[in-house]
């Protein structure tokens, strides 16, 4: 299972979904699909946000075994 | 749109509405279905071409809608929901044409339609395997 912190460090940011989903080039309807733990990113994807926040992958997303 | 798409948009445009000329005038004493077909075609190619000049006078007036659009086309998400609504789709409709057959047969339709709702559907299962074949030598 795949865990994120994005809400969290998003807000630490004080950045808006909107503005992220700008900076990243994807919906703010998938921004909100991946805090809320609805949607998985790609791997991509998932890099373009930890370079965004410049934070190491697995410090945002968390796998975690069933 | 660019001005390339704009100028093809034009002369897809312009043959659209020579087709749907030709198809209601009747040039040359066409036969009645190549007047239909022209007729069909002319006003389907003056639709797509209205509805794509319009879209670009439109993105040129509100460029932030465009980027928004473009966001939403490439968005991994959106593509996502997509492909997986699209698999769902062929999934039920090959369900449905596995009773198009029998509903001939009962309905007393000649053999070659039933036989040809069959082809259409080995068709889509051989189109089917065919991408499961090549897509699994490219990924």
């Amino acid at each position: 299972m795949l865990r994120n912190r994005l809400e969290e460090i998003r807000k630490q940011h004080g950045i808006k979904q909107e503005e992220l989903a700008e900076a990243l080039a994807v919906s703010r309807q998938t921004i909100g699909s991946l805090e809320n733990g609805r949607y998985n990113p790609s791997i991509i994807l998932a890099f373009k946000i930890a370079r965004y926040f410049k934070l190491p992958i697995e410090e945002i997303f968390i796998y975690e075994e069933e | 749109m660019n001005k390339g798409s704009v100028a093809r948009n034009a002369m897809v445009l312009a043959a659209g509405m020579l087709l749907l000329a030709a198809g209601l005038l009747e040039a040359g004493d066409m036969a009645r279905n190549v007047s239909g077909l022209c007729v069909g075609i002319g006003s389907g190619l003056i639709g797509v071409s209205i509805a794509h000049l319009a879209m670009a006078r439109y993105y040129a007036k509100h460029p932030a809608f465009r980027r928004q659009q473009e966001i939403e086309a490439g968005d991994e998400r959106s593509i996502a929901i997509n492909n997986l609504s699209k698999a769902k789709a062929f999934d039920m409709t090959v369900r449905a044409m596995m009773l198009i057959p029998f509903l001939l047969i009962l309905a007393g339709s000649s053999l070659w339609i039933t036989l040809a709702a069959v082809a259409l559907y080995v068709f889509s299962y051989s189109l089917r395997y065919y991408y499961i074949y090549k897509y699994s030598k490219v990924l």
